[in-house]
């Protein structure tokens, strides 16, 4: 069986690798935000500066396009619901059906599907140059200021590790079932809907069941190695180094320009 | 020292227990063997020593801290570490190195101390070089061998192993075994679960369990004569004391109370010298020894 990374880390040689996870989470919150409230011209830009980071980043187009081709279907889908159902000038009538195809529409369809595409980028080169692990940590310090409020930030680290930690599991469970199933005669690619239902659902109710199982026996060996509620440290210390400062510096610099774009357009 | 003390266990109020009336005493240092067929109380005894389960009736005691006392909890994981029987359902790391540091991770040890002393555990396994690596991608005896250094690291007095060898090729066991004895050498206390008697031959002391009880606790040459002479449901008796037996009803003056192939083999040995020698040859029979 194939080893599962979860998040497809892939590019351990990446120069991104080495940046410090909390500046690549914080760069790809100010991105989303500047993503969503991007014009077309301010996307082109952000575009630019995601093209940019995949070139030093040195994470293949390929595997690019194998993070965007999931959401492929969602996208057209948002396309086609801008392009039909927004109000403006339009760009040829449609007889008898209640949409209408307007310049506004077009437009509108091509800016959310190029900010969609966009916002996935960039979380796929936060993942593929990053750690699970790493996340983990950086989130945990993230979330450290929450402790005033009495947000158990520690554990909440841990409950998003262990749920990294259980996406391999899941992935061995369920090929180990599919493959029982199979060797038993189960015909799990039938044809027709309520085939397939059935097929999906003979496994994961099962694998369900199983994943309480396992939980209950992690929380167990959990337990047996001292874990409780209480001060933890963690193996990898995050500190930030020039390295860091320097992506920080570009990020704000990049941020900063944006705004300034949108005020000149105003 | 370990302490049973009039110990009972039962999983809900209306199942039967699963222990019941159990006193034992391990001391500090000593290998012993728990035996006995399935669903007679191994698994449930030994989650008593690291307080995962708290006795119904009776108290243990470990190094003098009750279980029920749950301020105690925490030494009493850092004495008894547990090795349960699938490494897969304790990994809790991303990466092996992650994996073994998590017990100290818990006991708040800073960080940078965290690095060598994962390094040193790896390396008292024989894994050195392996902590980078996903653990899902180890072999079964890699995942068992990272599962023990995970435990070793917290420095425990006591080491209890739920059936080490279960899902393991021979030469993955004859590994964990192996790294059981140098534990034992070294001073560590060793709890060690199995169905087979073969593979506890080393031990100090076997207790055999039957129906939530012990009903019998001795050395390994005893436990092997109790095995011998009784029906054991559940439980075989050692191949070697098997064949031992069947080669003294031919005529062989052979014991039966043998676990390991060294020991048979020393013993056939023995007894096909003085074959020779009665027979009046006068060079000895070669046997090769079971090492080559």
């Amino acid at each position: 069986m194939q080893p599962f990374n979860f998040g497809q880390f892939t590019a351990d040689s990446s120069p991104l690798r080495h940046v410090d996870p909390r500046v690549k989470i914080l760069t790809v919150v100010v991105l989303s935000i500047l993503i969503f409230r991007a014009t077309i011209g301010e996307i082109v830009m952000i575009s630019l500066f995601v093209g940019l980071v995949i070139w030093i980043s040195r994470v293949s187009l390929q595997e690019i396009w194998g993070a965007l081709k999931p959401i492929a279907v969602f996208a057209v889908l948002l396309f086609l619901l801008h392009l039909f159902f927004t109000e403006g000038r339009d760009i040829f009538p449609i007889p008898l059906l209640p949409v209408r195809i307007t310049y506004e529409g077009l437009e509108n369809g091509f800016l959310v599907v190029w900010q969609f595409a966009a916002l996935v980028t960039a979380g796929a080169l936060l993942t593929m140059t990053t750690p699970p692990s790493a996340l983990v940590a950086a989130l945990e310090k993230l979330l450290r200021p929450l402790k005033i409020l009495r947000i158990p930030t520690q554990d909440l680290a841990v409950m998003v590790s262990m749920a990294l930690r259980f996406v391999p599991t899941f992935s061995e469970e369920y090929n180990r079932m599919k493959t029982a199933r199979i060797a038993r005669g189960g015909d799990l690619n039938g044809k027709g809907l309520f085939r397939k239902l059935k097929a999906a659902i003979s496994i994961v109710v099962p694998l369900i069941l199983s994943a309480f199982r396992r939980a209950d026996d992690l929380a167990a060996a959990m337990e047996a190695r001292g874990y409780a509620r209480g001060p933890r440290t963690t193996l990898s210390e995050l500190r930030l180094t020039g390295m860091d400062f320097a992506a920080l510096a570009v990020m704000v610099s990049f941020t900063g320009l944006t705004v300034v774009i949108r005020f000149i357009d105003f | 020292m370990i302490t049973f003390k009039d110990v009972s266990y039962q999983y809900g109020e209306k199942t039967p227990p699963v222990l019941e009336g159990m006193d034992l005493q391990i001391p500090d240092g000593q290998y012993v063997a728990l035996i006995g067929p399935n669903g007679c109380g191994k698994t449930t005894l030994i989650k008593h020593l690291n307080a995962l389960l708290i006795p119904s009736r009776g108290e243990v005691r470990i190094n003098g801290m009750n279980t029920r006392e749950t301020s105690c909890h925490r030494d009493i994981r850092c004495h008894v570490g547990m090795v349960f029987q699938n490494p897969d359902h304790q990994i809790v790391g991303m990466s092996v190195e992650e994996d073994v540091a998590f017990g100290l991770e818990n006991l708040a040890v800073p960080s940078r101390e965290i690095a060598p002393l994962v390094r040193n555990a790896l390396s008292r396994v024989g894994m050195d070089g392996f902590e980078k690596r996903a653990p899902f991608s180890l072999s079964g005896g890699e995942k068992r061998l990272a599962s023990i250094a995970g435990v070793l690291i917290m420095n425990p007095r006591y080491l209890a192993l739920d059936e080490p060898t279960a899902y393991l090729d021979p030469a993955g066991r004859r590994r964990i075994l192996l790294m059981i004895r140098q534990l034992h050498r070294e001073g560590m206390g060793i709890i060690h679960v199995t169905h087979d008697i073969g593979e506890v031959a080393d031990a100090d002391r076997i207790i055999v369990m039957e129906g939530g009880g012990i009903i019998m606790d001795g050395t390994p040459a005893e436990i092997c004569s109790f095995l011998m002479s009784r029906d054991n449901p559940g439980l075989e008796a050692p191949a070697m004391a098997a064949l031992m037996a069947k080669l003294k009803e031919s005529g062989w003056d052979l014991p039966i109370n043998i676990i390991s192939l060294e020991d048979a083999y020393k013993e056939i040995h023995y007894c096909m010298s003085q074959l020779a020698r009665e027979k009046g040859f006068t060079k000895s029979p070669e046997i090769p020894s079971p090492s080559g």
